[in-house]
């Protein structure tokens, strides 16, 4: 049963972030939406308002700060109309979906053209399980002043760290095998209408510790300490982490090819759980183009996209124009790339590797190119 | 009866029928193959696996992956092959070998393990530590124990008391 939890005030504490681009008046400002109590055994925060005002392009709500044992994720949204338009009670993720994530849970708004912005109040209703400390620290980044005027093209500003690996900030750009990573996960990124803007920054922490980012299928707090390192110089870039490996002690140490933050990742926010994308660079030095297509994966996810098949086909994407792909052909209860040609192996956020030159859809251009963190 | 399995490695190797299935699970960006998804590909996984695992001519975090895998069968000939890839040159795949070791084999792969918690290589020794962790016994944790009081490097050292402290907790 739920606890009824007033709905709380926006407060002060506003950060505006200007965009670079000369005369464009899309900013970025992120609000303190303040501290919720709950159950420590599990509960609702209550509705938490987020006021859009009329030329917004987007958002991420959140609250967090719940700690990386607990579970969290948004369970009722309500648009300005007043209409529930995603309740964690009937499971429908076909306009919006918000799957729980540990230490803090981004909702990004829009998700999906079914469910478009709208100016308003928006009112988001997170559950959190048990372990997660009794309270929730809650925000969000409202990405304003253009309104839907995105157009078919946006820049992202990414930052990229090495860890532990033989690059550096220094000796990146002359790097052969790094600039044909590089070239792969921009071209990738091009289908979706996004120019890349790349910048180095050297790791200041602990290198040894993160070399390998160790996880296992309970505990990814080595990964979320890597992730709360995120600090880009300028706020409104994705921060990627290239690290040797990241390795699943439950799975007898097996090599995770990358991770991002959530989806969707804490856009524009620095130095959370939830801040950016880890990505192994072990076949840096002899298959550099895989590199740039988990990349591109995994920057799709932290921009809110979902996979557009799951591999045993149990869940699909918001999205209407991404193929789904419902041919099990052998009866194996796996859906491979083989047996989704024409039906999502092309399409970067299938669950594996699938064709060569995979790309975005329409759709999937049209959410990513409105994230906060794009301009 | 001591079984032996032979690779040559002398560069791409010839792939079999079920080459292409697997591949495409060993490629999956966020999850490796688990021991049902590999079940379900029916027979020769194992010797398909043994060869990705070799193949030159595979990204190398695929072909982790297939020493990882490898994991989910305590054959001889996996013990072998896994051995032969703890004792290699090759820093990454040394890693794989403890973690499926240790998965395959429990605590019959402590005498193999135990020289890698005494390599040069820390990476090495806090995979090791990892892969000894997953064990749920006595000789596991006089292992780590004995080497706790040995470990230099701060990092190896702050994994294997937390290690053991979660092996002591269960």
């Amino acid at each position: 049963m739920r606890a009824p939890v007033a709905a709380l005030a926006v407060s002060a504490a506003l950060i505006a972030i200007a965009a670079a681009c000369e005369g464009a008046p899309d900013e970025v400002e992120v609000l303190d939406l303040g501290t919720v109590t709950l159950s420590d055994t599990g509960g609702y925060s209550g509705p938490i308002e987020v006021a859009m005002p009329s030329d917004t392009t987007s958002a991420v709500a959140w609250c967090g700060g719940y700690g990386d044992a607990a579970l969290g994720a948004v369970w009722t949204l309500t648009d300005p109309g007043g209409a529930v338009v995603y309740d964690g009670d009937d499971g429908d993720t076909s306009r919006f979906r918000s799957d729980f994530l540990d230490d803090m849970a981004p909702a990004l708004l829009p998700v999906s053209p079914k469910l478009p912005m709208a100016d308003g109040a928006w009112s988001f209703d997170w559950f959190v399980g048990a372990g997660n400390g009794g309270s929730l620290d809650c925000g969000a980044v409202i990405r304003s002043g253009i309104g839907d005027d995105v157009g078919s093209d946006a820049t992202i500003n990414v930052e990229v760290v090495f860890v532990g690996v033989d690059l550096t900030a220094a000796t990146a750009a002359d790097d052969a095998d790094w600039q044909s990573a590089l070239d792969t996960f921009e071209t990738e990124w091009g289908t979706a209408g996004l120019t890349v803007n790349v910048v180095y920054k050297d790791f200041g922490g602990n290198v040894d510790r993160f070399t390998v980012v160790d996880v296992t299928d309970d505990d990814y707090s080595e990964f979320n300490d890597l992730l709360r390192t995120a600090d880009p110089d300028d706020p409104r870039s994705i921060t990627f982490f290239v690290v040797e490996e990241i390795a699943n002690n439950s799975d007898g140490g097996a090599t995770i090819l990358g991770l991002s933050a959530g989806p969707p990742g804490a856009a524009t926010v620095p130095r959370t759980s939830k801040s950016g994308v880890i990505v192994s660079g072990v076949d840096l030095r002899d298959a550099p183009g895989d590199v740039g297509r988990i990349m591109a994966h995994e920057g799709g996810h932290f921009l809110g996209l979902y996979h557009t098949t799951e591999k045993d086909g149990s869940n699909h994407d918001p999205l209407d124009d991404t193929p789904r792909c419902t041919s099990d052909g052998d009866g194996d209860g796996i859906l491979l790339a083989s047996e989704c040609a024409g039906s999502g192996s092309g399409n970067v956020m299938f669950w594996t590797f699938g064709d060569d030159n995979p790309s975005f859809s329409g759709d999937q251009g049209w959410v990513v190119r409105r994230n906060p963190v794009a301009y | 009866m001591i079984a032996t399995f032979m690779l040559i490695l002398a560069g791409p190797a010839s792939a079999g029928e079920l080459r292409e299935p697997l591949m495409e699970l060993l490629n999956a960006y966020e999850h490796g193959a688990s021991a049902e998804d590999l079940t379900r590909l029916g027979d020769g996984v194992v010797a398909e696996l043994l060869e990705i695992a070799a193949d030159s001519g595979v990204p190398h975090s695929r072909r982790g992956r297939a020493v990882s895998a490898l994991g989910h069968y305590p054959e001889p000939r996996v013990r072998s092959f896994l051995d032969a890839q703890l004792t290699g040159s090759d820093a990454f795949l040394q890693r794989k070998a403890t973690g499926a070791l240790a998965k395959a084999f429990r605590d019959d792969a402590l005498p193999s393990l135990a020289p890698a918690l005494e390599a040069e290589d820390a990476q090495l020794r806090l995979a090791t530590v990892h892969a000894v962790g997953q064990l749920d016994s006595k000789a596991a944790r006089d292992l780590l124990q004995a080497r706790v009081r040995r470990e230099k490097d701060d990092n190896v050292k702050s994994v294997l008391k937390s290690t053991l402290a979660s092996m002591e907790a269960k």
